[in-house]
Protein backbone atom coordinates (compact mmCIF):
# COMPACT_ATOMS: atom_id res chain seq x y z
CA UNK A 1 0.00 0.00 0.00
CA UNK A 2 1.67 3.59 -1.09
CA UNK A 3 1.87 5.68 1.82
CA UNK A 4 4.06 8.20 0.62
CA UNK A 5 1.41 10.21 -0.47
CA UNK A 6 0.09 10.84 3.18
CA UNK A 7 3.49 11.04 4.06
CA UNK A 8 4.22 14.50 2.01
CA UNK A 9 1.35 16.05 4.35
CA UNK A 10 3.72 16.10 7.28
CA UNK A 11 6.03 18.92 5.17
CA UNK A 12 2.63 21.24 5.99
CA UNK A 13 2.78 20.92 9.94
CA UNK A 14 6.83 22.93 9.15
CA UNK A 15 5.82 26.38 9.14
CA UNK A 16 4.02 26.28 12.80
CA UNK A 17 7.27 24.45 14.17
CA UNK A 18 9.63 27.39 13.46
CA UNK A 19 6.92 30.06 13.79
CA UNK A 20 6.75 28.37 17.63
CA UNK A 21 10.46 27.85 18.45
CA UNK A 22 10.81 31.77 18.30
CA UNK A 23 8.77 31.77 21.37
CA UNK A 24 11.24 29.48 23.38
CA UNK A 25 8.51 26.94 24.71
CA UNK A 26 8.87 23.25 24.07
CA UNK A 27 6.51 23.08 21.07
CA UNK A 28 4.42 19.90 20.60
CA UNK A 29 5.79 19.05 16.93
CA UNK A 30 2.57 18.02 14.37
CA UNK A 31 4.56 16.77 11.53
CA UNK A 32 6.84 14.56 13.99
CA UNK A 33 3.43 13.39 15.21
CA UNK A 34 1.86 13.22 11.99
CA UNK A 35 5.26 11.00 10.65
CA UNK A 36 5.30 8.45 13.67
CA UNK A 37 1.66 7.65 13.01
CA UNK A 38 2.11 6.94 9.56
CA UNK A 39 5.00 4.52 10.58
CA UNK A 40 2.64 2.97 13.37
CA UNK A 41 -0.15 2.43 10.70
CA UNK A 42 2.74 0.72 8.47
CA UNK A 43 3.84 -1.57 11.46
CA UNK A 44 -0.13 -2.67 11.87
CA UNK A 45 -0.84 -2.81 8.73
CA UNK A 46 2.50 -5.53 8.11
CA UNK A 47 1.63 -7.30 11.61
CA UNK A 48 -2.01 -7.93 10.29
CA UNK A 49 -1.34 -9.22 6.78
CA UNK A 50 1.42 -11.39 8.67
CA UNK A 51 -1.65 -12.41 10.87
CA UNK A 52 -3.82 -13.32 8.27
CA UNK A 53 -0.98 -15.12 6.38
CA UNK A 54 -0.94 -17.75 9.37
CA UNK A 55 -4.45 -17.69 9.54
CA UNK A 56 -4.59 -19.10 6.14
CA UNK A 57 -1.81 -22.00 6.36
CA UNK A 58 -2.71 -22.90 9.59
CA UNK A 59 -0.37 -21.39 12.01
CA UNK A 60 -2.85 -19.08 13.68
CA UNK A 61 -3.40 -19.80 17.81
CA UNK A 62 -6.70 -17.68 18.44
CA UNK A 63 -9.08 -15.96 16.15
CA UNK A 64 -9.38 -12.92 17.94
CA UNK A 65 -5.55 -12.45 17.62
CA UNK A 66 -5.97 -12.15 14.13
CA UNK A 67 -9.39 -9.92 14.38
CA UNK A 68 -7.82 -7.76 16.80
CA UNK A 69 -4.59 -6.72 14.65
CA UNK A 70 -6.83 -6.05 11.60
CA UNK A 71 -9.04 -3.45 13.55
CA UNK A 72 -5.74 -2.11 14.92
CA UNK A 73 -4.81 -1.64 11.83
CA UNK A 74 -7.69 -0.47 10.36
CA UNK A 75 -7.55 2.16 13.17
CA UNK A 76 -4.55 3.69 12.87
CA UNK A 77 -4.52 4.15 9.15
CA UNK A 78 -8.09 5.91 9.76
CA UNK A 79 -6.55 8.29 12.39
CA UNK A 80 -3.91 9.63 9.31
CA UNK A 81 -6.63 9.37 6.66
CA UNK A 82 -8.92 11.81 8.78
CA UNK A 83 -5.88 14.27 9.69
CA UNK A 84 -4.99 14.18 5.89
CA UNK A 85 -8.56 14.92 4.88
CA UNK A 86 -8.90 17.74 7.61
CA UNK A 87 -5.85 19.04 6.41
CA UNK A 88 -6.48 19.50 2.66
CA UNK A 89 -10.32 20.88 3.66
CA UNK A 90 -8.56 23.30 5.65
CA UNK A 91 -5.64 24.03 2.61
CA UNK A 92 -8.74 24.35 0.30
CA UNK A 93 -10.53 27.23 2.58
CA UNK A 94 -6.94 28.96 2.93
CA UNK A 95 -6.71 28.71 -0.82
CA UNK A 96 -10.41 30.09 -1.43
CA UNK A 97 -9.54 33.07 0.77
CA UNK A 98 -9.42 36.79 -0.94
CA UNK A 99 -5.83 37.91 -0.27
CA UNK B 1 -25.70 -26.42 -14.12
CA UNK B 2 -24.20 -23.31 -11.64
CA UNK B 3 -21.03 -25.23 -10.13
CA UNK B 4 -21.14 -23.30 -6.86
CA UNK B 5 -25.03 -24.69 -6.12
CA UNK B 6 -24.01 -27.89 -6.61
CA UNK B 7 -23.06 -28.44 -2.92
CA UNK B 8 -26.67 -28.01 -2.18
CA UNK B 9 -27.66 -31.16 -4.45
CA UNK B 10 -25.69 -32.99 -2.56
CA UNK B 11 -27.28 -32.61 0.80
CA UNK B 12 -30.76 -32.51 -1.37
CA UNK B 13 -30.61 -35.50 -2.39
CA UNK B 14 -29.23 -36.79 1.20
CA UNK B 15 -32.52 -35.78 2.75
CA UNK B 16 -34.06 -37.30 -0.12
CA UNK B 17 -33.10 -40.58 0.60
CA UNK B 18 -33.61 -40.18 4.51
CA UNK B 19 -36.87 -38.96 4.05
CA UNK B 20 -38.07 -41.89 1.88
CA UNK B 21 -36.37 -44.59 4.98
CA UNK B 22 -38.70 -42.43 7.56
CA UNK B 23 -41.90 -42.97 4.97
CA UNK B 24 -41.02 -46.19 4.20
CA UNK B 25 -40.53 -47.21 8.22
CA UNK B 26 -43.54 -45.43 9.01
CA UNK B 27 -46.09 -47.40 6.28
CA UNK B 28 -44.29 -50.23 7.69
CA UNK B 29 -45.38 -49.70 11.36
CA UNK B 30 -48.82 -48.70 9.81
CA UNK B 31 -49.75 -51.71 7.76
CA UNK B 32 -48.43 -53.93 10.76
CA UNK B 33 -51.55 -55.68 10.72
CA UNK B 34 -52.81 -55.29 7.61
CA UNK B 35 -54.08 -58.78 6.45
CA UNK B 36 -56.04 -57.48 3.92
CA UNK B 37 -54.82 -54.41 1.45
CA UNK B 38 -56.60 -52.79 -0.92
CA UNK B 39 -55.97 -55.60 -3.79
CA UNK B 40 -57.08 -58.64 -1.52
CA UNK B 41 -53.34 -59.43 -0.40
CA UNK B 42 -51.18 -59.63 2.82
CA UNK B 43 -49.11 -56.15 3.42
CA UNK B 44 -45.77 -57.10 2.24
CA UNK B 45 -43.15 -54.87 4.26
CA UNK B 46 -40.98 -52.53 2.40
CA UNK B 47 -37.30 -51.66 2.71
CA UNK B 48 -34.83 -49.06 1.14
CA UNK B 49 -32.11 -49.77 -0.83
CA UNK B 50 -29.31 -47.73 -1.75
CA UNK B 51 -26.16 -48.89 -2.78
CA UNK B 52 -22.94 -46.86 -4.10
CA UNK B 53 -22.02 -46.77 -7.38
CA UNK B 54 -18.62 -49.31 -8.53
CA UNK B 55 -16.39 -46.83 -9.45
CA UNK B 56 -15.47 -44.21 -6.54
CA UNK B 57 -16.47 -40.40 -6.26
CA UNK B 58 -13.08 -38.92 -5.66
CA UNK B 59 -12.40 -38.30 -9.12
CA UNK B 60 -15.82 -36.82 -9.61
CA UNK B 61 -16.02 -34.48 -6.70
CA UNK B 62 -12.80 -32.94 -7.98
CA UNK B 63 -14.67 -31.77 -11.29
CA UNK B 64 -17.57 -30.14 -9.36
CA UNK B 65 -20.15 -33.24 -10.36
CA UNK B 66 -22.77 -33.59 -7.55
CA UNK B 67 -22.98 -36.34 -6.67
CA UNK B 68 -24.91 -38.86 -4.14
CA UNK B 69 -26.01 -42.42 -3.40
CA UNK B 70 -29.57 -41.31 -2.71
CA UNK B 71 -30.02 -40.74 -6.74
CA UNK B 72 -29.80 -44.56 -6.85
CA UNK B 73 -31.75 -45.88 -3.90
CA UNK B 74 -34.95 -48.19 -4.44
CA UNK B 75 -37.64 -49.03 -2.42
CA UNK B 76 -38.32 -53.01 -2.92
CA UNK B 77 -39.97 -56.11 -0.96
CA UNK B 78 -38.27 -56.62 2.13
CA UNK B 79 -38.90 -60.34 1.57
CA UNK B 80 -39.94 -60.76 5.10
CA UNK B 81 -42.00 -63.87 5.71
CA UNK B 82 -45.31 -63.48 7.14
CA UNK B 83 -45.51 -64.08 11.33
CA UNK B 84 -48.24 -66.51 12.08
CA UNK B 85 -50.40 -65.91 14.78
CA UNK B 86 -52.98 -67.76 16.65
CA UNK B 87 -56.06 -65.51 16.58
CA UNK B 88 -59.31 -68.60 15.78
CA UNK B 89 -61.22 -65.29 16.00
CA UNK B 90 -59.73 -63.04 13.83
CA UNK B 91 -61.76 -62.85 10.42
CA UNK B 92 -58.55 -64.14 8.33
CA UNK B 93 -58.05 -66.76 10.03
CA UNK B 94 -57.22 -70.46 8.55
CA UNK B 95 -58.99 -73.34 9.69
CA UNK B 96 -56.02 -74.25 12.18
CA UNK B 97 -57.30 -70.58 13.60
CA UNK B 98 -53.57 -68.78 12.45
CA UNK B 99 -54.00 -65.56 10.91
CA UNK B 100 -50.49 -64.56 8.66
CA UNK B 101 -49.53 -61.18 9.96
CA UNK B 102 -47.06 -59.02 7.72
CA UNK B 103 -43.92 -59.33 8.83
CA UNK B 104 -43.32 -56.30 10.25
CA UNK B 105 -40.90 -55.94 13.86
CA UNK B 106 -41.94 -52.62 14.96
CA UNK B 107 -38.49 -52.90 16.80
CA UNK B 108 -36.40 -52.26 13.42
CA UNK B 109 -38.57 -50.39 12.45
CA UNK B 110 -38.73 -47.54 14.92
CA UNK B 111 -35.07 -47.69 14.81
CA UNK B 112 -34.96 -47.00 11.23
CA UNK B 113 -37.01 -44.08 12.14
CA UNK B 114 -34.86 -42.48 14.43
CA UNK B 115 -31.78 -43.26 12.30
CA UNK B 116 -33.27 -41.91 9.10
CA UNK B 117 -34.46 -38.71 11.41
CA UNK B 118 -30.56 -38.32 12.75
CA UNK B 119 -29.46 -38.17 8.85
CA UNK B 120 -32.13 -36.05 7.72
CA UNK B 121 -30.79 -33.65 10.12
CA UNK B 122 -27.49 -33.65 9.43
CA UNK B 123 -27.92 -33.21 6.04
CA UNK B 124 -29.87 -30.00 7.04
CA UNK B 125 -26.80 -29.30 9.05
CA UNK B 126 -24.97 -29.02 6.17
CA UNK B 127 -27.16 -27.02 4.16
CA UNK B 128 -27.32 -24.69 6.58
CA UNK B 129 -23.66 -24.61 6.57
CA UNK B 130 -23.36 -24.40 2.96
CA UNK B 131 -25.56 -21.77 3.47
CA UNK B 132 -23.22 -19.64 5.95
CA UNK B 133 -20.61 -19.60 4.09
CA UNK B 134 -21.83 -18.73 1.07
CA UNK B 135 -23.92 -15.65 2.53
CA UNK B 136 -20.17 -14.91 4.14
CA UNK B 137 -19.05 -14.67 0.75
CA UNK B 138 -21.81 -12.28 -0.18
CA UNK B 139 -21.03 -10.09 2.72
CA UNK B 140 -17.76 -9.47 1.50
CA UNK B 141 -16.80 -5.79 0.06
CA UNK B 142 -19.96 -4.09 2.07
CA UNK B 143 -19.44 -2.99 4.97
CA UNK C 1 3.46 -5.35 1.95
CA UNK C 2 -0.19 -5.41 1.23
CA UNK C 3 0.04 -4.49 -2.69
CA UNK C 4 -2.83 -4.76 -4.88
CA UNK C 5 -5.14 -7.56 -4.67
CA UNK C 6 -2.46 -10.53 -5.62
CA UNK C 7 -0.79 -10.09 -2.54
CA UNK C 8 1.05 -13.13 -1.47
CA UNK C 9 -1.66 -12.78 1.32
CA UNK C 10 -4.37 -12.83 -1.05
CA UNK C 11 -3.28 -16.11 -2.47
CA UNK C 12 -2.79 -17.70 0.08
CA UNK C 13 -6.14 -16.84 2.01
CA UNK C 14 -8.20 -17.93 -1.75
CA UNK C 15 -6.39 -21.18 -1.87
CA UNK C 16 -7.48 -22.21 1.62
CA UNK C 17 -10.47 -21.12 0.98
CA UNK C 18 -10.24 -23.21 -2.03
CA UNK C 19 -9.68 -26.38 -0.03
CA UNK C 20 -12.11 -25.31 2.81
CA UNK C 21 -14.92 -25.36 -0.08
CA UNK C 22 -13.94 -28.98 -1.19
CA UNK C 23 -13.69 -29.97 2.15
CA UNK C 24 -17.46 -29.35 2.53
CA UNK C 25 -18.52 -31.16 -0.79
CA UNK C 26 -16.61 -33.80 1.04
CA UNK C 27 -18.09 -33.50 3.99
CA UNK C 28 -21.63 -33.06 2.83
CA UNK C 29 -21.07 -36.22 0.62
CA UNK C 30 -19.79 -38.22 3.42
CA UNK C 31 -23.21 -36.99 5.78
CA UNK C 32 -25.67 -37.83 2.35
CA UNK C 33 -24.13 -41.13 1.72
CA UNK C 34 -23.92 -42.05 5.37
CA UNK C 35 -26.74 -45.17 5.18
CA UNK C 36 -25.28 -46.10 1.21
CA UNK C 37 -23.84 -49.43 0.97
CA UNK C 38 -20.38 -49.76 -0.32
CA UNK C 39 -19.81 -46.12 0.10
CA UNK C 40 -16.47 -45.04 1.43
CA UNK C 41 -16.09 -42.00 3.88
CA UNK C 42 -13.61 -39.62 2.23
CA UNK C 43 -11.60 -36.91 3.65
CA UNK C 44 -9.26 -33.63 2.05
CA UNK C 45 -5.52 -33.43 2.38
CA UNK C 46 -4.34 -29.90 2.34
CA UNK C 47 -2.87 -28.85 5.33
CA UNK C 48 -0.07 -31.41 5.31
CA UNK C 49 1.12 -30.18 2.16
CA UNK C 50 1.54 -26.35 3.33
CA UNK C 51 4.67 -27.29 5.78
CA UNK C 52 7.06 -25.98 2.96
CA UNK C 53 4.72 -22.83 2.56
CA UNK C 54 4.65 -22.27 6.52
CA UNK C 55 8.77 -22.90 6.65
CA UNK C 56 8.88 -20.55 3.65
CA UNK C 57 6.46 -18.12 5.36
CA UNK C 58 8.49 -18.58 8.71
CA UNK C 59 11.87 -17.87 6.90
CA UNK C 60 11.19 -14.71 5.56
CA UNK C 61 11.16 -16.31 1.15
CA UNK C 62 10.32 -13.56 -1.64
CA UNK C 63 6.63 -13.56 -2.28
CA UNK C 64 7.98 -15.41 -6.03
CA UNK C 65 9.27 -18.61 -4.02
CA UNK C 66 6.17 -18.02 -1.74
CA UNK C 67 3.49 -18.22 -4.89
CA UNK C 68 5.87 -21.45 -6.69
CA UNK C 69 5.29 -23.15 -3.66
CA UNK C 70 2.01 -22.40 -2.76
CA UNK C 71 1.29 -23.76 -6.42
CA UNK C 72 2.80 -27.00 -5.24
CA UNK C 73 0.77 -27.16 -2.43
CA UNK C 74 -2.42 -26.52 -4.32
CA UNK C 75 -1.68 -29.32 -6.98
CA UNK C 76 -0.67 -32.23 -4.08
CA UNK C 77 -4.53 -31.47 -2.70
CA UNK C 78 -6.37 -34.71 -2.99
CA UNK C 79 -9.50 -36.31 -2.09
CA UNK C 80 -8.74 -39.61 -0.26
CA UNK C 81 -10.78 -42.45 1.77
CA UNK C 82 -10.90 -41.44 5.11
CA UNK C 83 -8.56 -43.62 8.08
CA UNK C 84 -10.99 -46.02 9.59
CA UNK C 85 -12.99 -49.06 9.49
CA UNK C 86 -14.62 -47.52 6.01
CA UNK C 87 -18.20 -46.48 8.11
CA UNK C 88 -19.46 -43.08 8.24
CA UNK C 89 -19.68 -41.35 11.26
CA UNK C 90 -22.00 -38.92 11.45
CA UNK C 91 -20.86 -37.61 14.82
CA UNK C 92 -17.40 -37.31 13.87
CA UNK C 93 -18.43 -35.44 10.22
CA UNK C 94 -21.01 -32.53 12.18
CA UNK C 95 -17.64 -32.28 14.25
CA UNK C 96 -15.62 -31.52 10.67
CA UNK C 97 -18.59 -29.44 9.39
CA UNK C 98 -19.07 -26.85 12.27
CA UNK C 99 -14.86 -26.54 12.41
CA UNK C 100 -14.66 -26.50 8.60
CA UNK C 101 -17.25 -23.75 8.37
CA UNK C 102 -16.29 -21.95 11.21
CA UNK C 103 -12.59 -21.75 9.18
CA UNK C 104 -14.62 -20.45 5.88
CA UNK C 105 -16.04 -17.70 7.99
CA UNK C 106 -12.84 -16.51 9.73
CA UNK C 107 -11.00 -16.88 6.55
CA UNK C 108 -13.81 -14.46 4.68
CA UNK C 109 -14.30 -12.15 7.29
CA UNK C 110 -10.34 -11.26 7.36
CA UNK C 111 -10.04 -11.19 3.84
CA UNK C 112 -12.71 -8.76 4.03
CA UNK C 113 -11.14 -6.78 6.99
CA UNK C 114 -7.82 -6.51 4.61
CA UNK C 115 -9.68 -5.65 1.61
CA UNK C 116 -11.55 -2.99 3.69
CA UNK C 117 -8.07 -1.18 4.67
CA UNK C 118 -7.03 -1.31 1.09
CA UNK C 119 -9.89 0.87 0.19
CA UNK C 120 -9.67 3.13 3.05
CA UNK C 121 -5.98 4.21 2.52
CA UNK C 122 -7.26 4.32 -1.53
CA UNK C 123 -10.14 6.33 -1.14
CA UNK C 124 -9.66 7.89 1.85
CA UNK C 125 -13.35 7.04 3.27
CA UNK C 126 -14.89 3.97 4.95
CA UNK C 127 -17.34 3.41 2.32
Amino acid sequence: MELSAIQAVGAIGAPERKAETAAGAEPPDFAKWLEQQVQVADREIRTADREVQKLAVGESDNLHQVMLSLERARLSLDLIVQVRNRLLEAYQDIQRMQV
Amino acid sequence: MSGYLDIFDVSGGGMRLERVRLETAALNIANAHTTRGPDGTLFQPLRVVARAPAPSFEHALLEGASLSGASSYQVEASGVQPRLVYDPGHPHADAQGYVAMPGVNPLVEMTQIMTAVRAYEANVKAIEAARAMAQRALDIGSR
Amino acid sequence: MVTGLDSITTQLTTAALDALLLRHRVIASNIANQGVEGYQPLRVDFEKHLEPVRQALAAGRTDEQLRGLLQEAKAATEITPAPGDGIVRLDEEMAELARNTLHYQALLTALGKLGALKRLAITGSQS
